[in-house]
């Protein structure tokens, strides 16, 4: 397994599969250095080796750099429209223009100034696909992450800003080891038109007057086209090296038209950040280096064909994922278990602290006198028992209130005194629950308690004057209210009930005066809590 | 790139990784958790038990100060059966006492199983409990200031505490006789003998 996270967490080194007519090199980097080049011949012999070669050099990310002559370019216009819609559209036009190839590319290159401004693009396609299977299927084979297929004239665009190629009009001329001879025009930095030639065995022919047949070929060409901004003059840099370079400057003259920019391919690849080059005439190593320091977008590859990538940066983001979780909960097992050891020592301290606390103690209280319940719950019990007396109830206080009045009114004659306690006022007069009745049964007080008594009484003597006899009951009732602390008073019986629903029988004459006039009273005498002793 | 086609070989390492991870992950997550988790509430524990040690004993001077202030009150309450286990014993002969010595014609009692009591006024108990035993007393009496007489006497003599729930007095008789053995007034009162003690087996001792 370690071995497995070491092979997906190391960076592989940038690697680059440069495809050219009848070769393909493939460079391996190591740094900023070139590491290693292997170049296979386009024939079975080349291609068994390439087998071989990728059989060892195992499945890592691998840049496809595409640089053959079946290579076309085509300036188009297309109507500006949204994005499904522009993929529709430009489907169809690689469809016309390009029949047989799944292998083609748009650049958007700005809008027209006029009509319906347009939007303007470069289509390139491979149009012979066969040109790609054999090395593509090894590549498939060995389950190699192929980044994407890449142009090698559309990639340029990226050189011309690293040589500081920026006139309107330049040509850019270099030769490939893997392909031959390169010339791309760019008009305001956008690439136009490239071409491939073939690239005569060095020293057979004389060099710089190749190039120059060849440059002005492709000058007439693009005359043709009207390519060429006329308010500037041709930049051509030709990238090249040692003698060739000599040679090119004894026959490259500046013109009104025309102006050369030679350039040594060991400055150039030293520019794209390619240590120690080879010192060689060709400049695939530049492009394969320009390519490796940062991959563009794909350009021809088909989804089936980056698959082994997609999976590669699938497998790298869960085991980027996977070191993140052990990290993560690593980190944050590591806090917790640091806390976790803190409250542990806390413990402890808090421990002994209670230790010595309660040694303390317990000498202090050595000291007090043995109780038989904790100091706190002596006072509680002390303090309970107050209150119980507080609220102690006896018909004491109402039966002195009842007898001062009695005394003045000799008539009256008790009969009974019903007494009892009460929260609610109203409540009628129970003197004695049933055994063992549970007194919470009582409404709770709210902070008045009140002590209630009803009387039956009768007057005595009675001459049958029962005007006289309900005064004496008035009056009685009116002495009662006029004694401190009763609330209420209520006649709930008269000698004599008057009322109109009632019925009411007797004998009318003195002497059938035999009638006892027994009448009742309710008293109700209000206590505040704790102030029923009286 | 459809997942039919998906080359799943190259992905099985590290899946196999990430799962292995995740576990893992998920394993130093709960473990640690639980154990910091424990140790907190430990602490918290061992913390408590620290802050209660050191109140109680900041409490000391506090403690002797309520000694000395309330344990002979308290303890007086205890003799006098206010506290503690309840004095039936004393309540029935304090009543017999009172009864002879005030020549009560009659005096009939009757005394339920003590229960908890839940009273209707706010007292703090604390770890304590209101216990409660009702009493009912029939009386023959030749006027009323025997009844009072009678409670006069309870609350001297008799180990405890009562409060009184209801009271009703009646004439016997036409008139009242003063001289007479015969009771002139007929009463039935109920009392709740009220004892603080603590709950269960626990009860109080001196």
């Amino acid at each position: 397994m370690i071995s497995s996270l070491r092979s997906i967490f190391s960076s592989p080194p940038p690697r680059v599969l440069l495809i050219g007519g009848d070769r393909a090199i493939v460079y391996l980097f190591d740094g900023t250095q070139l590491a290693q080049a292997y170049i296979f011949s386009g024939d079975d012999h080349g291609y068994a080796l390439f087998d071989r070669a990728f059989a060892q050099l195992g499945p890592a990310p691998l840049c496809v750099l595409v640089d053959v002559v079946e290579e076309e370019y085509r300036q188009e216009t297309v109507p500006h429209v949204g994005r499904s819609d522009r993929r529709a559209v430009l489907a169809r036009k690689h469809a016309r223009l390009f029949r047989g190839t799944s292998y083609h590319h748009a650049l958007a290159q700005g809008r027209e100034s006029d009509g319906r401004k347009d939007d303007r693009v470069l289509l390139t396609a491979i149009t012979r696909p066969e040109v790609l299977a054999p090395w593509l299927a090894a590549l498939h084979q060995h389950k190699v992450a192929v980044t994407g297929i890449y142009s090698l004239p559309v990639l340029s665009e990226r050189l011309l800003k690293r040589i500081g190629a920026v006139a309107p009009n330049v040509l850019l001329i270099s030769a490939q080891q893997a392909s031959g001879l390169r010339q791309s025009f760019f008009r305001d930095g956008q690439l136009k038109i490239s071409r491939l030639a073939q690239l005569p065995r060095l020293g057979s022919v004389p060099f710089a007057d190749y190039l120059l047949g060849e440059v002005e070929k492709l000058k007439r060409y693009l005359n043709s086209l009207a390519l060429i901004s006329r308010d500037s003059p041709l930049s051509v840099y030709i990238l090249s090296h040692g003698q060739l370079l000599s040679e090119l400057e004894q026959h490259c003259h500046d013109s009104d038209n025309e102006k050369f920019v030679l350039l040594d391919v060991d400055q150039v690849a030293a520019q794209v950040g390619l240590v120690g080059a080879a010192g060689a005439h060709f400049s695939d190593v530049v492009f394969a280096r320009l390519l490796a320091s940062e991959v563009p977008p794909n350009h021809y590859a088909r989804a089936e064909q980056t698959q082994y990538y997609t999976l590669h940066r699938l497998r790298i983001a869960l085991a980027s994922t996977s070191l993140l979780l052990v990290l993560g909960s690593g980190g944050w097992s590591g806090i917790n278990f640091i806390e976790g050891v803190n409250f542990k020592q806390q413990a402890l301290d808090a421990t002994q602290k209670a230790r010595f606390y309660n040694q303390r103690y317990e000498l202090a209280r050595a000291k007090l006198p043995a109780t038989p319940v904790e100091p706190a719950q002596i006072k509680t019990a002390v303090d309970a028992v107050a209150t119980l007396a507080q609220y102690k109830s006896d018909p004491g206080q109402l039966l002195a209130v009842l007898a001062s009045v009695m005394e003045r009114a000799p008539l009256v004659m008790l009969d009974e005194v019903q007494w009892s306690v009460s929260a609610d006022p109203e409540a009628s007069v129970v003197p004695v629950a049933g055994t063992g009745s549970d007194h919470s049964a009582s409404p709770a007080s709210n902070g008045e308690y009140y002590q209630i008594a009803e009387f039956n009484a009768h007057l005595a003597p009675f001459d049958g004057d029962f005007r006289r006899a309900i005064a004496v009951v008035d009056g009685v009732a009116d002495e009662l209210k006029a004694q401190a602390r009763v609330k209420s008073v209520e006649v709930l019986q008269y000698p004599l009930d008057v009322r109109p629903e009632a019925s009411v029988s007797g004998s009318a004459t003195a002497a059938g005066a035999q009638v006892v006039p027994a009448f009742k009273l309710k008293v109700v005498v209000g206590v505040r809590d704790g102030q029923q002793s009286s | 790139m459809a997942s039919s086609r998906v080359d799943w070989s190259i992905l099985r390492g590290t899946a196999l990784v990430f799962v292995l991870s995740l576990a893992l992950a998920a394993g130093m997550v709960s473990v640690s958790f639980y154990f910091r988790q424990n140790m907190e509430r430990q602490y918290q524990a061992n913390h408590a038990q620290f802050r209660e040690a050191s109140r109680k004993y900041l409490a000391v001077d506090d403690e002797q100060r309520i000694i000395e202030q309330f344990l002979p009150e308290f303890r007086r309450l205890f003799d006098g059966g206010r506290l503690g286990r309840e004095r039936r014993l004393s309540w029935l002969e304090t009543l017999r006492r009172a009864g002879d010595a005030n020549g009560l014609p009659q005096l009939v009692y009757k005394l339920d199983a003590q229960r908890l009591a839940t009273p209707d006024f706010a007292i703090a108990l604390g770890d304590y409990q209101l216990y409660a035993s009702a009493m009912t007393l029939n009386l023959g009496l030749l006027h009323e200031g025997d009844l009072l007489q009678l409670l006069q006497a309870l609350d001297h003599n008799a180990l405890g505490q009562y409060s009184i729930k209801g009271c009703v007095l009646k004439r016997a008789g036409e008139n009242i006789d003063l001289l007479a053995q015969a009771p002139n007034l007929a009463a039935q009162c109920s009392l709740e003998w009220w004892t603080i003690n603590l709950s269960g087996e626990r009860g109080l001792t001196l």
